[in-house]
């Protein structure tokens, strides 16, 4: 045995008292908060009808239960430069124009859009963003989030989600800002990584964002997102 | 309980202490550990549906890696020193078991990705290129950064898989 094994012994030598058990309730608590933020959509744009049936459903659920957690883990954010809109109309009812990502995949480019939200329980929530996929005309909603308290416009970072591997796919970071963003950032691994932004055409003091997933390839890098104004002048904590 | 939730339970109680313990390595104090443990737990739980089946350990490790990293940007931190302890110029092997307080103050003496690179390499027992992908660097970058730490501690061993760089540094 050599120094270093007996420093990796050293390392791994229990504590002298044992750490606190971790709070199980609290975590599973907690946890379906962060949980019910997001839905993963099925189906294509041209059942959008059904999946906001599902949508209404599952935010009747969430009512039954304690108020759902505000964005919570997002991703670690990056901004930048504005994002191409499409010019070709959505099959799925969209509010605003559906904004390219520009990626490329076999399903079809990663588009985001948003999308009303009718739940008499959310009378401050009139809509999601959607993920999805745009191939010619079809577009394909995969993971929808959407602020589950308080107003869906409320200043701030809201339905920060994505960060994973959906039908095949990587899906990117995405959410929105509510205020005039003209750079989002996060931190990932030390480095400061840019969103890429576009300001959403039905609500032009709303910003959307997205990551480059080869920058943020997960939710589990993530540091807290920082939302900058056109002087520079950071708008969040 | 569903079985989910039951499998999370028995997940939780197999490897708290042992992420609390990487946890306490990498802040040096036992209640951030916690704290960190407890969150990484929370993230964990959340996504148990997709990493259940998978490498649920290996996800809890990296998100609770970066939240104990993202806390070293804030304001509150400790600051590597150039000073080691003066207990010992040297590490002795047995005393490094017993007097946790040294360990715990020459860890200190690392930078913060001296610190997780010796943790993930050393308690994890990760291969460089798994902790160049936790911590996003290169795996010369963990070379040099794992030789770099083990020399500030004053390693002299070889880290079998850093043999051209070698354990005790330059």
């Amino acid at each position: 045995m050599n120094e270093l094994d007996d420093f990796r012994a050293a390392l791994r030598q229990p504590p002298g008292e044992p750490f606190a058990e971790p709070d199980l309730a609290r975590i599973m608590r907690d946890g379906t908060r962060l949980r019910r933020r997001r839905r993963v959509l099925t189906g294509t744009a041209g059942i959008a009808a059904a999946a906001a049936v599902v949508l209404v459903i599952v935010f009747a659920v969430q009512l039954r239960q304690p108020p759902p957690a505000p964005v919570a883990q997002p991703p670690a954010p990056v901004s930048a430069t504005p994002v191409p809109t499409t010019s070709r109309p959505p099959v799925v009812p969209a509010i605003g124009d559906v904004v390219g990502t520009g990626i490329r995949t076999p399903a079809g480019e990663i588009v985001l859009y948003a999308q009303a939200i009718d739940v008499p329980q959310l009378p401050n929530v009139r809509f999601g963003l959607v993920a999805g996929f745009r191939s010619g005309d079809s577009l394909q909603a995969v993971l929808m989030s959407n602020e589950t308290r308080g107003s869906d416009l409320s200043f701030g970072f809201h339905a920060t989600d994505g960060g994973e591997v959906i039908r095949d796919q990587l899906i990117p970071v995405f959410g929105y800002f509510s205020g005039r963003a003209a750079r989002i950032t996060t931190t990932v691994h030390g480095k400061t990584v840019e969103a890429h932004l576009a300001t959403w055409t039905a609500d032009k003091t709303v910003v959307i964002f997205w990551f480059d997933p080869a920058e943020v390839p997960n939710s589990a890098v993530l540091t807290p997102l920082i939302a900058y104004d056109g002087d520079g002048k950071r708008l969040t904590k | 309980m569903a079985r989910g939730d039951e499998e999370f339970a028995e997940f939780v109680r197999a490897s708290s202490a042992r992420l609390t313990h990487a946890a306490f390595l990498l802040t040096g104090d036992r209640h951030q550990a916690e704290d960190a443990a407890q969150t990484a737990f929370t993230r964990t739980y959340a996504a148990w549906s997709r990493v259940r089946h998978k490498d649920a350990y290996g996800y809890a490790r990296t998100v609770l890696v970066n939240h104990v990293i993202d806390g070293w940007r804030r304001p509150i931190r400790e600051y590597a020193t150039e000073a080691m302890p003066e207990q010992q110029d040297r590490l002795d092997v047995d005393k490094a078991v017993t007097q946790r307080a040294w360990l715990t103050a020459v860890l200190k003496t690392l930078t913060d990705r001296e610190r997780a690179v010796v943790v993930l390499r050393h308690f994890f027992d990760l291969p460089e290129a798994d902790v160049a992908r936790e911590l996003g660097v290169s795996v010369g970058t963990v070379k040099s950064t794992n030789s770099r730490a083990l020399a500030k501690l004053r390693i002299e061993a070889a880290d079998p898989e850093d043999t051209l760089i070698g354990g005790s540094g330059r």
